[in-house]
């Protein structure tokens, strides 16, 4: 692809990488940044995401950067349903650790990357599938900050639901 | 109630040590809710249970009970309804399970009814040439020509 534009994006620990810009497209935030900006050879700063995650997200984009744009339509029809299948390249992209999962989230959503955003949040979604309250804060470090009472109320509330 | 210690045991275990480090809690409410919507109605409910902002922030309304109830019928899986009387009306679920039972019996309908419109269309349509083809000459009902002969 040596006819492609190339574009230079720094990190937030001015860490330069340099992607084809379809690539850079992938983030709709860079797109049109592209697009107002016109041609230009200047490095885009990134100041939100060091250079892990930005590696981490450029990798994501390689790989996806020849799917096909997904329409908002779709996705409010499956709203209601919403199914967490992950495919299998994105699994195993996604098996780091709750830092990088979390710091991957955030740059997708400040990139504007609907569809790693959206990969993202369906990892943490099964992390918290079939677990109880109790293993949720455990898993994810969630301070417990009822009070007594209210916990109490809560647990008769979700009484049926525990002998699921 | 013993969970004012439970609450202190927890503070002190902490896997995440550097306070840089992203968790859960770090992320902005939106991301929290986009999170909670890809959940089922018994997993949103024990998210929703574990902290205050989480009892705020999640989802857990009749819409997601319904379709948890939907999907459970639909997999013909034990629908829960009378320990769901708590929370849900049994006429609630009740409504929601026929409703998509309705849906499903209506597409059926339509494909029998039409599969049944062409069959006896065509049987009539077989039918009516070979009466009409063995008597062409005579006046009868099922010709479309017998007015002429009135």
């Amino acid at each position: 692809m040596s006819g492609e534009e190339m574009i230079t994006l720094k990190s937030s620990d001015d860490v330069s990488f340099t992607v084809e810009r379809s690539v850079a497209e992938r983030s709709i935030l860079i797109k049109h940044l592209l697009e107002d900006l016109g041609t230009s050879t200047e490095p885009i700063p990134i100041p939100n995401v060091n250079e892990p995650v930005l590696n981490k997200v450029i990798e994501w984009s390689i790989h996806h950067k020849n799917d096909p744009p997904s329409t908002d339509d779709n996705d409010s029809e499956n709203n209601r349903r919403r199914t967490t299948d992950i495919d299998e390249w994105d699994q195993k992209f996604m098996q780091v650790d709750q830092e990088m999962l979390f710091e991957i989230i955030l740059a997708a959503n400040y990139l504007d990357i609907k569809p790693l955003l959206d990969v993202g949040c369906k990892t943490v979604a099964n992390m918290i599938k079939g677990k109880s309250p109790e293993e949720i804060r455990k898993t994810f470090n969630i301070q417990n900050d009822f009070t007594p009472e209210e916990e109490d109320q809560i647990r008769r509330e979700n009484e049926w639901a525990e002998d699921r | 109630m013993a969970e004012s210690d439970n609450i202190n045991d927890e503070t002190c275990v902490s896997p995440h040590t550097d306070p840089s480090a992203k968790n859960l809690m770090d992320l902005p409410t939106e991301l929290h809710i986009h999170i909670s919507s890809f959940l089922s109605y018994p997993d949103a409910l024990a998210l929703k249970h574990t902290s205050r902002l989480f009892y705020l922030v999640v989802d857990t309304g009749v819409e997601l009970k319904i379709d948890w109830l939907v999907e459970r019928f639909e997999r013909k899986l034990e629908c829960p309804m009378e320990k769901c009387g708590g929370i849900l009306s049994v006429d609630v679920a009740k409504e929601a399970v026929l409703s998509s039972m309705g849906k499903a019996i209506w597409r059926n309908e339509v494909l029998i009814f039409g599969a049944l419109f062409i069959f006896w269309t065509l049987l009539w349509s077989i039918f009516t040439r070979v009466l009409l083809n063995k008597h062409a000459d005579s006046p009868s009902l099922l010709n479309p020509f017998y007015l002429s002969w009135l």
